[in-house]
């Protein structure tokens, strides 16, 4: 997907939006280390590196400045595919997660 | 998605129930605009915010705050950021922080309509009555 980085539409940055922010690992350490300091977790497991896809289109059709809808699950793995396929978004296992082109592409 | 930080919400459920009390939070609290939707899991220091030139989080006194009523809060004060004046940012959320920078609380976190901040364009303005927050 050309200039995907520099040219989200509104529904990519939305659904690229409402995954984890991308972290290196050190910056990863430091979030956990801080979210337990604040306690909006109790365990490091319990941070969000990346959502499923059903999490994902939970909290995109919660945004209610968002197009998408709750049961769009199909048009948010449609859009996470451009996402994919443009290299701001991977997927592991069950949950994508946002990566460090992504992360520049929301805060270009 | 909309709503407090875990750590706020337990705090207050704790103050609700006569368990524990939740101190006020000392006023101004601090308005950020965040570039990634903020999740209940963030704390001050782990949202990710915009990164325009001239971007700080705004103060945001208890008395730029009209009374609760119908379930919400809305600011009575308008509440303007200092302007970009360089580069943008592409902001589609809010973060009420406890602190100026770094780390802190989340009170209350929101999303916003995109809105690209440049230096071309007036500060980012919440008009009175614009940032509302809910406890429906």
């Amino acid at each position: 997907m050309a200039g995907l980085s520099t040219e989200l539409r509104e529904t990519e940055r939305r659904v690229l939006g409402n995954l984890p922010a991308y972290r290196d690992d050190a910056g990863h350490a430091a979030a956990i280390a801080d979210a337990l300091e604040v306690g909006t977790i109790t365990s490091a497991e319990q941070w969000p590196t990346g959502r499923t896809l059903a999490d994902l289109t939970m909290r995109v059709a919660a945004d209610r400045h968002s197009v998408l809808e709750s049961g769009e699950d199909a048009r948010v793995e449609a859009i996470l595919g451009d996402l994919q396929d443009g290299g701001l978004v991977e997927r592991d296992g069950d949950e994508y997660r946002m990566t460090e082109a992504g992360l520049a592409a929301l805060t270009a | 998605m909309g709503g407090m930080s875990n750590a706020v919400e337990l705090k207050v459920l704790e103050h609700l129930v006569a368990k524990t009390s939740y101190t006020m939070p000392t006023s101004p609290l601090y308005l950020a605009l965040v570039t990634v939707a903020v999740a209940e899991t963030d704390t001050a220091a782990t949202i990710t915010e915009a990164n325009y030139t001239g971007y700080a989080r705004k103060s945001v006194a208890g008395t730029d705050w009209a009374s609760a009523a119908a379930g919400a809060i809305a600011n009575a004060n308008a509440i303007t950021f200092a302007a970009c004046t360089a580069s943008t940012s592409t902001v589609i959320g809010f973060a009420l922080c406890t602190s100026s920078s770094g780390a802190g609380d989340i009170i209350a976190f929101g999303t916003l309509a995109s809105m690209v901040v440049s230096a071309t364009q007036t500060p980012v303005n919440f008009a009175v009555g614009a940032l509302g927050i809910t406890a429906d």
